[in-house]
């Protein structure tokens, strides 16, 4: 997420509570827009058509319909993440922009080829009680959500944090609106309408890079060049997204908590509902996060490398190297600090909502464990961040994969445990993998510059 | 464009056919596939024809291009192509955005102290006799060499030169380095003027004749060269001054030149009709009267020079000459 | 060609970017060395910069030369990512002693004693081995503390990189020593990175070790080092000190003579070709009683049959015979032409000798002949065999700007040719000769200024139009080359050393 510094130090410099909070508002919807925007979107619609669509399970059925659709989205396309992110990085500091786009081209068609043919896969041999149109619809639903974590990976790599923020709200406004006006045709209608609405964000984010980024070629595979591509980061996408979405997979396909929703698709009320309410709470500590990484750390981050790079003496590296250390554990203790607020917030009111909602207050103990996972996970996500800054590979790649074992042991343990258990399991996975993280973190901070002079190829 | 438009408008009827195909038929899985062959059919049609409306540079590669949007209105049947048409009509319709910011963020500059303090290099001496003088110490030689480098031959090449001759092989050679290195760099923008004349416009001409004047009268002037050369040199800016002014006749800057040369050579009277042709031409006193301050100072007509140097004083108060101007102004 | 293979060799030569793969005056003085012992199997090991800079060999390699291996100092980093390790703290800390010593500028037993631990434990596997230099912690420690005591420029990495560059040579050194087939003997004809592995040699094997020295390797390191554009200062504007050479220049120039006073250490007998390079090796920490004196030498006997190929009048020719790089100073006596040529329209420029060393050089020669309108004056030759050419020419011509003891004054001087030279080297002891008895002989030829075009061109010219001087140059010339500068006399000096040395070295 490099880049977003500037536009945040901006509302930084203003110097008033004003810019402060608007620096945190802005960094709040950057840092956790795609999910907190896809889970109130859905929750939205769902809301509105209450009482309208008929049968009324098809409000179920379309939320866990798209909440698979975001789910394998995400893992399907998390191999393509960090590594396209990373070629981005590479090319603008070479100042070789006009590979980018090509390449991005490249990423798309085949994401669009592989999540294409799985998700049509998928519609022919699972979905045998269903139209033909909630097929095609589907089909088409996941590969425009698949596009779309791509093409916002290319702009945060451009460093288009507003156009982002701008066209996933218009995005989920149009999908709302969509939706309310096709409710009347029952779960295609909501389906249909959340394909529009997304397709009119692809579209809105595709319109602004190809404009943006002109290029002689629209589309080249050499992101896949030995030369370029770091297989270890495509591994650490897809293990931190498999990993985070681990536990919920379980809960859902376990016999005990999931139950069938519509085709192979199951649901758990028991977990689903308490998980989505608590990643609400992500909001404050991702502004946090990104505002601490993106401005301080980034500042000492590129400090330092510049003077390694470019000749500073060594007593301003170290005190670089310092200074960074520093905003990494000041930056941690106040995305807990933060966290630890707006998880008790959410517990005071949980009940209410519950209340309001018509959910079982049964499931408030489940809440407490996932809000207090859901800071963890910030701080986790804190950790890769610091470790892909420090192109540290290895570590990254032993983090992530350690994170989604963990994850699938611990639940499934916790499901063996019994319902007082549920949640732990998650929770615990990241207590393990973010206090392994903090350590290595330590000790990379500790010899920092040893290892950029040492023990780096030369 | 015409042709792709009719390949778009083919593939909205085969479209709408597979939909009415989709919406109508039975949900068996022979009406899928008749649905999913007449809908491909279209999503290639479709393919083709918003291609052919994409900005040519997005164009190629042609087959890959081709099949990413073929790719893309397969898997989402008409909201594709809808979504795919307004993006290419909004594309067009949109003024270019500026891709780079004018300003860039720079770091406040940082003071990096030192590790190793270095010495005190002040020294009050002679540069000439800490040079050549054969009992200085090698190590302070080679100092004084250093600090000579960065100053003009004009005033060096003396001194340098008679280092040539010393004994030592480290200060001889590092002297010949700095007169070696400071020829070389006029010379090369000689030869890249002369090359440049060769396929020359006039009016480019007339600047590269200006700038060979230049380069060849600095040779002479900074003291790089001696004896033969020197007069070659001279012989050879003189010469391109006079194509710069058969081209631009009204040139001061020229004229001022031609006339320096011909002082340079004793050729006084044709030196002072350079000089005073650079007047009529409205160049300022202060540039020309020091060289006819010098015209008149070799002939011994102190008065005129005094003349001279006071009217400099009222044309300017500040130049590397104020200290002469100062010496010659009436008591 | 497969260069030839041997288990052992009487002697070895350590060559430093020169024989077989370079042309000039130490490969070709090599070159007559092994031709001058056939009775001594010779082994040659190369050493160069990067297999880039090298082409084919330029010399037919002798009979008697039995084994050639040939090394790169500068190779590419693997590339890998190395793992954290501590290192042997004791053998860094002996580095740093060792370090001190060197700093302090003074040779003494306990430096050599300890320069030789040092050098054993460079192995694969040993406390100093390449890896514990490249990536160990106590290496990087010991390099940041360095930084910190001396470096006068802020750039660290700048320092690093300084550091390791400079270093990294010494492990390839290490092996090509390990590796390297037995010698009675090792002969260096350079210090710098050949002398530091012939001082490693002998260190390892106790095998004695002979230096001979043309030029002053470390003088001419410093003279490059000096005028290089690469190192760059990295002080701010007010920090800078103009009067202070940029730290890392200095450090570079302090690195080779190190290398160059651990080879004199570790030599058994140095030679100069003349006494003002002895002195200055003495200056470098050459041990006096170890020195001595060899003048390069010439095959007589050749050189009279290419005199009688002479005919009586004198041509009007002025000829520099060497390669076309800036240390010839070739714009100089392309300018001396012009002065020349303004005295004597009829006379000749020539250039004789390879233009592909630096051909940026060459083109400016050219240019330069052309803007000072000489183009029917001067003609490059190309490489000349200098049996055909020699007749022909009326004067030898060096311009150089630093020589040693140049072989081309000699066989002109022997082919009845005088000479005209820059005072470099010992270009005047060859034409006004060395001594009394030497100087009695007369003048052959004209001794002026470096870089002084008109007096060179005035000498040249002054030479060729005065008839009766220059055959008085040439009987000079004639005699002094076969009085004191033959072949036989080299190759005598050479027998007795290498026969000492070996029997010394078989002695002990």
């Amino acid at each position: 997420m490099a880049g977003i510094g500037f536009e945040l130090r901006k509302l930084l410099r203003q110097d008033t509570l004003l810019g402060l909070l608007r620096a945190y508002a802005y960094a709040g919807v950057i840092g956790s827009g795609p999910w907190v925007l896809s889970i109130i979107g859905i929750l939205i619609v769902g809301l509105i058509s209450l009482g309208v669509v008929s049968p009324a399970v098809a409000v179920t059925q379309f939320q866990v319909t798209v909440t698979y659709i975001i789910a394998f989205s995400l893992v399907l396309t998390g191999t393509l993440q960090l590594a396209f992110t990373r070629f981005c990085a590479d090319r603008l500091f070479e100042e070789r922009e006009d590979m980018i786009l090509p390449n991005f081209g490249g990423v798309t068609l085949l994401v669009t080829l592989v999540s294409g043919v799985l998700a049509l896969l998928a519609a022919l041999f699972l979905f045998p009680g269903q139209s033909v149109l909630f097929r095609t619809v589907l089909v088409a639903c996941f590969v425009v959500v698949s596009n779309i974590w791509i093409a916002t990976i290319f702009l945060s790599g451009m460093k288009q944090y507003r156009s982002i923020v701008l066209l996933y709200g218009v995005g989920y406004a149009i999908t709302v609106g969509a939706a309310f006006l096709l409710r009347g045709f029952d779960l295609e209608g909501l389906l249909l309408g959340y394909l529009i609405g997304q397709s009119a964000l692809l579209s809105g984010m595709l319109v602004l890079i190809l404009r943006g980024y002109p290029s002689k070629r629209s589309v080249a595979f050499e992101l896949f060049d030995k030369r370029w591509l770091y297989p270890s980061l495509m591994l650490v996408g897809l293990f931190f997204n498999a990993g985070v979405w681990a536990d919920k997979f379980i809960f859902w396909m376990d016999a005990s908590t999931g139950s069938p929703v519509i085709g192979p698709l199951r649901a758990s009320l028991i977990y689903d509902i308490p998980v989505f309410l608590s990643y609400l709470s992500l909001i404050p500590g991702m502004a946090v996060f990104l505002v601490r990484m993106e401005t301080d750390f980034v500042e000492y981050y590129s400090n330092f490398y510049d003077a390694v790079r470019e000749g500073g003496s060594l007593s301003y590296i170290e005190d670089m190297r310092n200074q960074m250390a520093t905003t990494i554990r000041v930056g941690i203790f106040e995305i807990l600090k933060i966290q630890a607020i707006a998880a008790l917030l959410l517990i005071t009111v949980a009940r209410d909502i519950f209340g309001l909602l018509g959910i079982s207050e049964l499931y408030l103990p489940l809440l407490r464990v996932q809000l207090v996972a859901t800071a963890l996970q910030v701080v986790f996500l804190a950790i890769i961040n610091v470790f892909c800054y420090l192109d540290q590979r290895r570590i990254l790649v032993l983090l992530t994969g350690l994170f989604l074992v963990l994850n699938v042991v611990f639940t499934l343990i916790s499901l063996r445990l019994g319902p007082q258990f549920f949640g732990y399991g998650f929770l615990l996975a990241l207590a393990v993998s973010v206090g392994l993280g903090l350590w290595l973190v330590q000790r990379s901070m500790g010899r920092l510059e040893y290892q950029t002079f040492m023990l780096r190829s030369g | 464009m015409f042709a792709s438009i009719r390949f778009l408008a083919y593939a909205f009827l085969l479209e709408i056919g597979s939909l009415y195909l989709m919406i109508s038929g039975a949900d068996s899985r022979w009406g899928l596939l008749a649905y999913l062959s007449l809908h491909t059919l279209a999503a290639l049609m479709m393919a083709r024809g918003v291609w052919g409306l994409l900005p040519r540079h997005y164009r190629k590669p042609v087959w890959s291009t081709q099949l990413l949007l073929f790719l893309l209105v397969l898997f989402v049947p008409l909201v594709g192509l809808v979504a795919m048409l307004i993006g290419v009509a909004i594309g067009y319709a949109l003024p270019s955005v500026p891709r780079e910011e004018p300003f860039i963020m720079v770091h406040t500059p940082s003071f990096t102290p030192v590790p190793a303090p270095s010495g005190n290099g002040f020294r009050q001496e002679d540069l000439r006799s800490l040079l050549t003088g054969a009992d200085t110490p090698m190590e302070l030689r080679l100092q004084g060499m250093l600090a000579v480098r960065d100053m003009p031959t004009r005033f060096t090449g003396a001194v340098l030169r008679e280092v040539l001759g010393a004994d030592a092989d480290d200060v001889r050679l590092v002297a010949y380095g700095i007169l070696d290195q400071k020829e070389k760099q006029i010379t090369r923008q000689i030869d890249r003027a002369m090359r440049l004349l060769e396929t020359a416009t006039a009016a480019r001409s007339y600047r590269l004749f200006r700038s060979l004047a230049e380069l060849y009268w600095e040779l002479a002037y900074q003291d790089l060269v001696q004896g033969d050369i020197r007069e070659l040199a001279l012989r050879q800016s003189f010469l391109y001054v006079d194509r710069a002014l058969t081209e631009k006749p009204d040139d001061a800057g020229m004229w001022l030149l031609r006339g320096r040369i011909l002082l340079t050579n004793g050729e006084l009277v044709e030196a002072e009709k350079s000089f005073r042709f650079c007047v009529l031409l409205g160049l300022p006193p202060s540039r020309v009267n020091p060289w006819l301050a010098e015209l008149a100072l070799w002939r011994g007509q102190f008065s005129e020079v005094r003349q001279l140097m006071v009217q400099i004083a009222h044309d300017t108060n500040f130049t590397a000459l104020s200290k002469a101007v100062h010496y010659w102004r009436p008591v | 060609m497969t260069p030839p293979r041997a288990d052992s060799a009487d002697i070895c030569l350590l060559l430093e970017g020169t024989f077989p793969y370079v042309s000039g005056g130490v490969s070709s003085w090599v070159n007559q060395i092994i031709r001058g012992f056939p009775e001594y199997r010779f082994a040659c090991c190369f050493v160069g910069s990067r297999a880039e800079d090298y082409g084919e060999m330029k010399y037919t390699l002798p009979d008697n030369v039995v084994h050639l291996e040939v090394h790169y100092l500068h190779q590419p980093g693997d590339g890998a990512e190395h793992k954290a390790h501590d290192g042997d703290r004791v053998a860094f800390d002996k580095v740093d002693q060792f370090h001190r010593m060197l700093s302090s500028g003074r040779v003494s037993d306990s430096r050599n004693r300890l320069f030789a631990e040092l050098v054993d434990q460079l192995g694969d596997g040993q406390g100093l081995c390449e890896s514990a230099f490249l990536h160990s912690r106590a290496s990087w420690d010991l390099i940041t503390d360095h930084y910190r005591r001396h470096s006068r420029d802020p750039s660290f990495v700048d320092y690093f990189w300084t550091v390791r560059t400079m270093h990294a040579p010494i492990w390839v050194l290490k092996r090509i020593a390990d590796d390297l087939i037995p010698a009675r003997l090792y002969h260096t004809v350079s210090t710098g990175y050949a002398g530091f592995l012939g001082a490693m040699l002998k260190h390892q094997t106790g095998r004695p070790l002979l230096l001979s020295e043309h030029g002053i390797y470390t003088k001419e390191r410093r003279i490059d080092l000096f005028q290089s554009e690469w190192i760059t200062d990295n002080r701010s504007m007010v920090e800078k000190n103009n009067t202070e050479m940029a730290y890392f220049r200095e450090k570079w120039i302090r690195f080779f003579q190190e290398l160059g006073r651990e080879c004199y250490q570790a030599s058994d007998r140095i030679v100069a070709l003349y006494e003002n390079n002895r002195l200055r090796q003495v200056e470098d920490g050459a041990p006096p009683q170890r020195t001595l004196n060899i003048p390069n030498g010439i095959n007589l006997t050749a050189m009279r049959e290419v005199r009688a190929r002479r005919n009586e009048e004198i041509p009007p020719v002025a000829c520099l015979i060497g390669r076309v790089v800036p240390i010839k100073d070739v714009k100089t006596f392309l300018r001396a032409m012009r002065t020349v040529a303004n005295l004597m329209p009829e006379a000749q420029g020539w250039i004789a000798g390879p233009e592909d060393e630096d051909p940026e050089y060459a083109a400016e020669c050219r240019a330069l002949i052309h803007s000072l309108q000489l183009d029917d004056h001067v003609h490059f030759l190309g490489f000349q065999n200098i049996a055909d050419l020699l007749p022909k020419v009326g004067v030898i011509v060096l311009s150089s700007i630093s020589e040693a003891l140049p072989l081309v004054l000699l066989e002109g001087f022997a082919a009845g040719v005088p000479a005209v030279s820059t005072d470099v080297g010992s270009c005047r002891q060859l034409i006004e000769g060395l001594d009394e008895e030497d100087r009695a002989l007369g003048s052959a030829g004209e001794v002026v200024g470096i870089a002084n075009p008109e007096a060179l061109g005035r000498a040249v010219a002054g030479l060729l139009r005065d008839p009766e001087r220059w055959r008085a140059a040439q009987q000079a010339g004639i005699q002094r080359a076969e009085a004191y500068y033959t072949q036989e006399r080299m190759f005598a000096s050479y027998r007795a050393l290498y026969q000492s040395l070996l029997n010394d070295g078989e002695a002990r």
